[in-house]
């Protein structure tokens, strides 16, 4: 019987195996047909030769990047100088994304602390809540952002009434606007990822810290951090990630001052005014930096891995 | 064994003084006006069934909770007002609470640099620690590639790591499988008695509480019921609670006659007159008296104490276990010790139940 059993659970493990090989498939198939395919092409269209109206003409072009990167002069004759357009564009974008990340960062956490510590029932309705505008298309709430913070709208109209300001306040087309439509267009990204690793928190530990004479600094610089920090770099990274490349608020709330680099690339794209490589090649340069910052952020997750062991 | 217990008894000065402590969530009493004196350096075991208030008063005595009322000293401080990181007391938790990003080694120092000690020297102290509970080989692990038992160590090395002056451990060896639950009671006990800390142990398990303690407090719903060696407690249970919680007993009905310095003259079922100890506090009318089954011999029912049929045995290896259910229907447990000469009652028969004086006492109720 027992032996029986035996051979029966190794061939089964045999068959499970040869399974496994085609159960690797949709994966693969998801892999390659939304991430290297598109990214492929992105890649490849970046070296082509642009088209006026549009599309691409299949001659190998560095043009997209030098373009980027250097000026020229009105018809390509004059030695080269740096173009500081879209390194201005490139830096704002970065320095705006990562505002955002930290603003999410300061109200997200404690929001996440304050429902992952609720008991029972009303833990569900805060979370409910959080998430019960992100029912509303994006563009929709960002245009309703718009509406609020104009020089008539009603934030400037209460601020006014109630006598806090004399003048309208000017938010509308500023960095500070665009600032805003992404902490709101993200911040639940912060939230919920935090939220996640918080209830799965074991508060002992708290409560051995404290034992241990550590103060509530401490124990949250010491204890908490370091047991919260997979959903912390979790939403860091999904609130930076996309305010990077971010188009709607700085369109609809930064105007044309307050350009950022999602928006550059999408014009590339509109219309007959577009320009695919000159797009793909800002692409390749905004996929280029994130993934500096990520692979520089596990190099010193790994050294700090090191380090303890 | 016990003799580090009876130096303590007597003189010894009071570690841990809970002053008339009443804890209540909401509308409910977790402890209720319990008072207790623990002395230094004893190992001093809290004893009752799960939501007797027992843990509730580990973390009362940890800073973990806020009294409704009452105070606690520690060493003659009122400690009752200040944090838990402010109180020098530690904690082994039930499940470790062991930082699990950090290394046994930072685990244990831990305490220790929180009370600024330069960090060569809690690297020592930690590392002297943890040769005392023979882990020194796993300081540099994460707490999570240890086994149960080991972490169990760890937490005990972080607790004493800082040197602290009372030891709270919340039912430190309940997560250990039986064998080595054994093995940890004995290693407890030496390592109170090197390090000549006040242990504060909670558990629910009377056989740990029996065999590791200098004393007990038993503790049920909230309210202390006795407090004692093992030995006053087992063979002098104050009410039916205790000596029902601690070990097996037999709860006989009878009608108090009198009481006076301490003993007792009762009717027991079948209207013999019985003169025995009585436990402080009991009174005149209906009345139980416990004896541990281990004391009751079966003889003749003409010369016995009280006589019945025998209804059921149970084979125990070194005892026989035979309950005899009386005419009133009550069932009396004996146990008998398996040897040679032992005679064992036939099922059905009528037979007889003795026990001396001393094996009885009246309880209160």
């Amino acid at each position: 019987m027992a032996g029986a059993l035996g051979t029966n659970s190794r061939s089964n493990a045999r068959t499970y195996e040869g399974l496994g090989q085609y159960l690797m498939t949709p994966s693969w198939v998801i892999i390659g047909f939304f991430l290297v395919l598109p990214v492929g092409m992105m890649l490849t269209y970046s070296f082509l030769t642009k088209e006026f109206r549009g599309g691409v003409i299949w001659e190998f072009s560095l043009a997209a990047y030098d373009q980027f990167f250097f000026d020229r002069g009105l018809f390509g004759d004059e030695p080269a100088k740096i173009e500081w357009t879209y390194i201005t564009i490139f830096w704002r974008s970065i320095w705006q994304a990562t505002a955002a990340t930290f603003f999410c960062l300061i109200i997200g956490f404690p929001t996440a602390w304050f429902i992952a510590t609720r008991t029972g029932n009303s833990k569900s309705v805060w979370l409910f809540l959080i998430t019960i505008p992100y029912w509303v298309n994006l563009l929709i709430r960002t245009i309703s952002m718009k509406f609020l913070i104009r020089d008539t709208g009603p934030l400037n109209e209460w601020l006014l009434a109630i006598g806090m300001i004399s003048d309208p306040l000017h938010l509308i087309n500023t960095n500070f606007a665009v600032q805003l439509g992404l902490f709101y267009s993200y911040l639940p990204f912060m939230v919920l990822p935090i939220y996640a690793s918080v209830e799965r928190y074991n508060f002992t530990l708290s409560e051995a810290a404290a034992d241990l004479y550590a103060s509530k600094w401490v124990t949250l610089h010491k204890v908490v951090l370091p047991s919260v920090k997979p959903g912390i770099v979790a939403g860091c990274i999904l609130v930076f990630v996309p305010s990077l490349g971010a188009f709607l608020a700085p369109d609809l709330l930064g105007g044309a001052k307050n350009f950022m680099i999602g928006s550059l690339i999408e014009e590339q794209f509109k219309g007959n005014a577009g320009n695919w490589p000159f797009g793909a090649a800002a692409a390749m340069i905004l996929l280029s930096v994130v993934l500096v910052v990520l692979l520089f952020y596990a190099r010193t997750q790994n050294r700090e891995v090191n380090a303890d062991g | 064994m016990h003799q580090g217990g009876n130096a303590v008894n007597g003189s010894a000065s009071v570690a841990v003084d809970v002053d008339s402590v009443t804890k209540l969530y909401g509308s409910f009493t977790a402890l209720h006006r319990v008072f207790l004196d623990i002395r230094d350096n004893e190992f001093f075991t809290l004893l009752g069934p799960s939501g007797c208030g027992k843990t509730t008063l580990l973390r009362c005595i940890a800073g973990f909770e806020d009294l409704s009322e009452g105070s606690i000293r520690l060493y003659g401080e009122n400690i009752a007002d200040l944090p838990p990181n402010k109180r020098p007391v530690n904690t082994v938790f039930q499940q470790y609470a062991l930082f699990p990003h950090m290394t046994v080694m930072q685990n244990v120092m831990f305490g220790v640099q929180r009370l600024n000690h330069p960090e060569a020297q809690a690297r020592k102290r930690a590392g002297d620690v943890l040769e005392l509970v023979q882990l020194t080989q796993f300081a540099d692990r994460m707490p999570p590639q240890l086994s149960g038992g080991q972490q169990q160590r760890v937490a005990l090395a972080r607790a004493l790591a800082p040197d602290p002056k009372v030891l709270l451990l919340d039912e430190p060896l309940s997560a250990l499988d039986l064998k080595l639950r054994q093995a940890v009671r004995i290693e407890l006990q030496q390592l109170q008695k090197e390090t000549g800390i006040t242990f504060v142990f909670v558990t629910h398990d009377q056989e740990e509480a029996l065999t590791m303690s200098n004393r007990i407090a038993v503790l049920s719903h909230g309210e202390l019921q006795q407090v004692g060696s093992a030995e006053e407690i087992y063979e002098r249970p104050k009410n039916k609670f205790v000596a029902d919680f601690i070990g097996e007993t037999n709860l006989i009905d009878v009608d108090v006659m009198s009481v006076k310095d301490g003993e007792t003259v009762c009717l027991l079922p079948g209207n013999i007159k019985f003169t025995c100890p009585a436990a402080e506090g009991a009174v005149k009318g209906k009345g139980h008296l416990s004896v541990r089954p281990e004391r009751v011999s079966i003889s003749p029912p003409a010369k016995a104490l009280l006589s019945g049929t025998a209804t059921r045995s149970t084979y125990l290896g070194t005892d026989m276990h035979v309950e005899v259910t009386l005419d009133d229907g009550e069932v009396v447990k004996a146990r008998l010790q398996n040897s040679a000469d032992a005679k064992i009652p036939e099922m059905g028969s009528r037979v007889g139940l003795n026990f001396e004086a001393d094996a009885a006492r009246l309880l209160v109720d």
